[in-house]
């Protein structure tokens, strides 16, 4: 799982300046700069850069290709990132985790490697109503594809879930839902629904992308198929993610892209592929993408106790109560103090635009996220067009709340 | 860049330029329904899901009546409401030949365009490059409305 130590590794008291201090953008931007926009990516700390310019200056060649010692340094760098991965999220097998460019190729692989030769006309695909388009589209995709109904769950205004619909004559080929919602930050009580599912044997893909490096995660506990999630959004490097997929539905999985790397045999008519995670990587792999992304989990695993989490929660109770006072302020979903919300605030200013709050705030260096958040349909649920969104990392501090409020107070006044 | 861009009263002018972008974000001109209009146009933002929608009645290419509506933030508002004041009257040619500088104007930097006195506040809009794409948004939906 991804084991949050009670402490972080020096032993001392998780201190969030500290924290702040050990990522070269933020340390360099003071207080100039009060970064909530965490929820479309995090900053990355000197360690995963480091391990990113290591890895060019010190263990670069050709993964899984090279003979000479090179090579084989940096194919076991590939390979002891996945390994890593592989017990951050607590898999059972190294196999298990197959590198992608992000949550989105980790989606799109099984929706098309996966679900789309599976599905036949009639089935149902269920998703919700708060996905992520990420979430969705693929899924409208292959229902259209291959004349499976994709059915959404609805949710109400806080984001809470209703039960799952009762069982019926029709065949559901999949259960897609996200772990953590990217706009009201509505923790979902997935290991229920993964046990509900299975029971009506129902396979279950969890979009992890706002959970992972946020909350505890362990595949082993929670039993889904799939987990998604991507590198950028845990303090690791864009361009890669991971797909995981149980042993199982990697065996019904067919690669989604074909090419060097992933080959057994190649002959005229016919071809095989390596056994997984191979067979579903092809191409030249991304080394340097790997090793950062491993030392994010170590990263996170040293730093980001219990405490940290705490800590967030707080900035997100702190960041309710303060916008509730302010009138013409409408918060939505969750209640303060509730603790299956992660640090992620939905709101909107009446009768001022979200992108004039945003840009309101920019001025006073206070990256906020305006619009429907890739959440159109969940947009619609909320009754709105679009949203401001504060999102808070373990190195947000009381001043970056304090700054939110003050720039919304401002954007009023600019704007009334 | 244009002589107004390196002028040292530039100050000045920018106040004035965002007075008026202010004034007419606040009270736009020509904020209306469009239903029933002769030529219809919409555009939206994908990016944050805004819209509006541009409707004229033209008289032998003339241009007798324009109006916008939709969902926007303050610098599509202020945009659309400046570009009804500015085609209102003219022809249907000059619309169009406008519509497609201005867009043409915001695309690409090096492009540089003669603007009536009452366009000139655009040029504070265009600086903003994670904006721009809500100054156009009017003047994309009137091409589509032009005949």
């Amino acid at each position: 799982m991804t084991r949050t130590a009670t402490r972080p590794a020096d032993g001392k008291r998780f201190n969030p300046e500290s924290l702040r201090r050990m990522f070269p953008l933020l340390a360099a931007a003071g207080k100039h700069l009060h970064y909530l926009d965490n929820a479309a990516t995090t900053h990355k700390p000197a360690a995963v850069i480091d391990a990113i310019g290591n890895c060019y200056t010190q263990r670069y060649a050709a993964v899984h290709r090279g003979l000479y010692d090179l090579a084989a340094a940096a194919t076991e760098v590939y390979e002891a990132a996945r390994s890593t991965i592989g017990s951050f999220l607590g898999a059972a097998s190294d196999a298990d985790i197959i590198f992608t460019r992000g949550a989105t190729e980790s989606i799109n692989l099984a929706a098309t490697g996966w679900a789309r030769n599976r599905l036949r006309a009639g089935d149902e695909v269920w998703v919700t109503a708060m996905e992520h388009h990420s979430n969705f589209l693929p899924w409208q995709a292959v229902c259209k594809a291959s004349g499976a109904r994709l059915r959404i769950l609805h949710c109400d205004a806080h984001g809470v879930l209703q039960e799952l619909p009762p069982p019926s004559s029709r065949h559901v080929g999949l259960f897609a839902i996200t772990h953590v919602s990217n706009v009201l930050g509505i923790i979902n009580p997935i290991a229920a629904l993964i046990r509900q599912a299975h029971e009506r044997g129902i396979p279950v893909l969890v979009d992890g992308a706002q959970a992972i490096g946020h909350i505890p995660v362990d595949v082993g506990d929670l039993g889904c198929d799939f987990y998604a999630f991507s590198a950028h959004k845990m303090y690791g490097p864009t361009g890669i993610g991971v797909l995981y997929a149980n042993a199982a539905r990697r065996a019904e999985m067919q690669p989604l892209l074909l090419g060097g790397g992933m080959v057994d045999e190649v002959g005229a008519d016919d071809s095989s592929w390596l056994p997984a995670p191979a067979r579903f990587e092809a191409g030249s792999p991304n080394l340097a993408g790997a090793a950062g992304l491993a030392e994010a989990a170590r990263f996170i695993e040293a730093h980001m106790p219990e405490e940290a989490q705490e800590h967030v929660r707080r900035l997100r109770d702190e960041a309710i109560w303060g916008l509730e006072e302010i009138p013409g302020v409408v918060v939505y979903g969750p209640p303060a103090n509730a603790r299956q919300y992660a640090g992620i605030v939905a709101f909107n200013v009446e009768e001022i635009h979200p992108h004039d709050v945003a840009q309101t705030a920019a001025s006073a260096g206070v990256a906020l996220r305006a619009g429907h958040h890739c959440c159109q349909p969940l947009m619609r649920v909320l009754a709105t067009r679009a949203t401001l969104r504060a999102s808070f990392a373990p190195y947000n501090t009381h001043a970056d709340v304090a700054a939110l409020l003050q720039a919304i107070e401002q954007a009023i006044a600019a704007f009334r | 860049m244009s002589s107004h861009e390196r002028n040292d009263t530039d100050a000045d002018v920018h106040t004035v330029w965002q007075a008026i972008l202010r004034d007419n974000f606040r009270h736009p001109h020509n904020r209306a329904a469009v239903q029933g209009m002769e030529h219809c146009g919409s555009s939206r933002n994908p990016l944050c899901g805004d819209h509006i929608e541009v409707g004229i009645d033209e008289d032998h290419g003339v241009i007798t009546d324009v109006r916008f509506t939709g969902y926007a933030c303050s610098i599509a508002v202020a945009s659309a409401s400046l570009m009804t004041q500015a085609v209102q009257g003219s022809t249907t040619d000059m619309a169009r030949e406008l519509a497609d500088g201005i867009q043409q104007w915001f695309s690409d930097d090096s492009v540089d365009l003669p603007l009536p006195d009452l366009l000139q506040p655009l040029r504070l809009l265009r600086r903003q490059s994670a904006r721009k794409r809500c100054a156009m948004l009017a003047w994309q939906s009137l091409a589509k409305a032009l005949p």
